[in-house]
């Protein structure tokens, strides 16, 4: 394992590579231990093999057949993509390193990548006036008479007013995303619950839950303030006058809890563009909790996701996914988890695979 | 693609460019009982990963004093400083990893006695940009993984499959090797290299993904950074 010229980066790639491969010996162990403890830069470089090493799973979770169509470089006869097993209780009890292959799982929700228009559904109509509604797992676009557009994210519903004065838009239910074309003349204001968000010209998402409200801006910059703070306002910024009102710039996010001030945070470009992903029909997480990310994937969808264990529900999630991939996602879920995934009538069930014998 | 064999060890060189620089002088007692928190990793790769070929390129361009090993040095050191700390408290890997580089070079500062006024006033920019996104904006996450996919295209033949066995199809080592036929050792040898190399591709590659920063990228950095005043 030692070689002169191994930079301490290799030396880490090469540890972190032998972690990944099952359990060491006791003297592999020791020496991994005396070299870990011999120098903090060892620590560090170890550190970042393995987040590196756990970070690719982020690309396993978006590949489609390796090389495929749009590759230079031919994939192995061994590596065609297969078809996606059907997920039953029977094949998903099996070790998942055997029956249920990453690229398998993931092949369906990968695809959908490059074939996303057929899982969404587009409309464009041009009002001024009016209700738009989304079905479950529909993602609907609409072009506003005075140039705007609002994307409505899966079962969101939002009524539209315009009049001479004013751009008003309630955020009924769900979230939309709200590209504003510029108006100095007409605000173009967005109400969620008690939450009020002027637009500066600019793009940003609404996102109604049953406790607060978030917004997210992706360009240029709104204002945030309780509704009725936002009534009665003219054209003047709102910012200056009324310390209620709270500015929020690309980038970042506020989190309105119902009765409190905004509480705005920087989450960068990468971030935003993430939250946003159901603008293209994907879902991605980045490290949140099973239960997390299973919710997010329930909004989605009219069959729905169960985890039955409090552990597993805790285990962090990484990957993109179709948002109405239900199966493709707790089979990859319950493979990368190693659960089991079980249908049972419209719910599918995850659960921990390991103690328990399949009924 | 830089070539990593190319790359030298840290310690061999006896001068760092500078030399006042020994980062190595800063001494850290944080040890290692446990480290294998499969959680903590996850949050080091969402949270601390994208920021770090930002990271790297400022300091190659603001801290002009300091050698590429120092840079791999100061990197190394602030991820073993990270995986000490408690991220549960963290709400911004930044602005988190930025601070942390920045006691860093204040330690390594203070250690050495001579202590060069311009690294001290750049350590105080250090502090200004930790807030706020710089002016070399990240890339998309999309764009990221398209990179990352351009490096595991770019692996030769069998280190290549092999890596995609084990990573994309989850076969364990051993299987690998068996479905190959090769030894697992051999196997061992194609992942690390195939890990070393996207590690070492991501150190270098600029938010435009140009594989080493080249002066007019670095310029036209300056210049939005002043801008931003």
């Amino acid at each position: 394992m030692k070689r002169i010229m191994e930079t301490i980066s290799e030396l880490a790639a090469r540890w972190a590579v032998r972690t990944d491969g099952g359990a060491m010996s006791p003297e592999e162990q020791r020496e991994l231990d005396t070299w870990l403890a011999a120098d903090s830069r060892h620590r560090g470089a170890y550190v970042r093999a393995r987040a590196q090493w756990v970070d690719l799973d982020r690309l396993a979770a978006l590949h489609g057949p390796v090389g495929g169509a749009e590759g230079g470089h031919p994939a192995g006869s061994s590596l065609a993509p297969k078809p996606v097993p059907k997920l039953t209780a029977a094949n998903a009890t099996q070790p998942p390193t055997v029956a249920l292959s990453r690229r398998q799982l993931l092949a369906a929700g990968i695809a959908a990548v490059g074939v996303i228009g057929g899982g969404v559904s587009w409309m464009i109509l041009r009002e001024g006036q009016g209700r738009y509604v989304s079905g479950i797992g529909e993602v609907r676009r609409i072009a506003l008479e005075d140039g705007s557009t609002l994307l409505l994210n899966t079962a969101s519903e939002v009524t539209v007013r315009f009049t001479k004065k004013q751009r008003d838009i309630r955020l009924v239910l769900g979230e939309a995303l709200f590209e504003v074309a510029h108006d100095k003349s007409r605000p173009f204001i967005v109400r969620a619950n008690d939450t009020a968000v002027r637009a500066v010209g600019t793009a940003f998402a609404v996102r109604l839950e049953a406790a607060q409200v978030d917004v997210t801006v992706t360009e240029g910059a709104v204002e945030v303030a309780d509704s009725k703070a936002m009534s009665g306002l003219g054209p003047a910024t709102l910012a200056a006058s009324r310390p209620a009102v709270k500015r929020v710039v690309a980038h970042e996010r506020a989190v309105i809890a119902r009765a409190r001030a905004p509480d705005v945070e920087p989450i960068g470009p990468a971030e935003a563009e993430r939250q946003l992903a159901w603008r293209e029909g994907l879902v991605s997480f980045d490290g949140e909790s099973l239960q997390t990310a299973v919710a997010e994937i329930n909004r989605h969808n009219r069959r729905q996701i169960v985890v039955d264990d409090p552990a597993l529900g805790a285990m962090p999630i990484v990957g993109v996914f179709r948002a109405t991939d239900l199966e493709g996602f707790s089979a990859a879920a319950a493979a990368a988890l190693k659960g089991r995934a079980i249908r049972d009538g419209d719910l599918i069930r995850l659960q921990p695979g390991a103690v328990q014998t399949p009924k | 693609m830089p070539c990593i064999a190319n790359q030298q060890i840290a310690s061999v060189r006896g001068n760092h460019g500078v030399g006042q620089l020994k980062l190595r002088a800063v001494e850290s007692s944080l040890c290692c009982e446990a480290m294998d928190d499969p959680v903590r990793y996850r949050w080091i790769a969402a949270n601390i990963l994208p920021h770090e070929s930002e990271l790297r390129g400022w300091l190659r361009r603001r801290l002009r004093a300091i050698g590429d090993n120092d840079v791999d040095d100061l990197v190394q050191e602030a991820f073993a400083r990270i995986w000490a700390a408690d991220f549960a408290t963290i709400r911004n890997g930044r602005a988190y990893l930025y601070a942390t580089v920045r006691h860093l070079l204040a330690e390594y500062a203070r250690r050495s006695r001579i202590v060069p006024i311009e690294l001290l006033g750049e350590i105080d920019s250090l502090n200004l940009i930790s807030d706020e996104p710089g002016p070399e904006r990240r890339v998309g996450a999309r764009q990221e993984l398209d990179r990352l996919r351009a490096i595991v295209a770019a692996l030769p033949d069998q280190c290549r499959r092999v890596f995609e066995l084990r990573k994309f199809d989850g076969l364990s080592h051993r299987d690998v090797a068996a479905r190959m036929g090769l030894s697992e050792k051999t196997v061992e040898n194609h992942l690390t290299r195939a890990l070393a190399r996207i590690g070492a591709t991501l150190a270098t590659l600029t938010p435009e993904g140009e594989s080493t920063p080249s002066e007019p990228s670095a310029r036209r950095a300056d210049e939005a950074d002043h801008g931003n005043d």
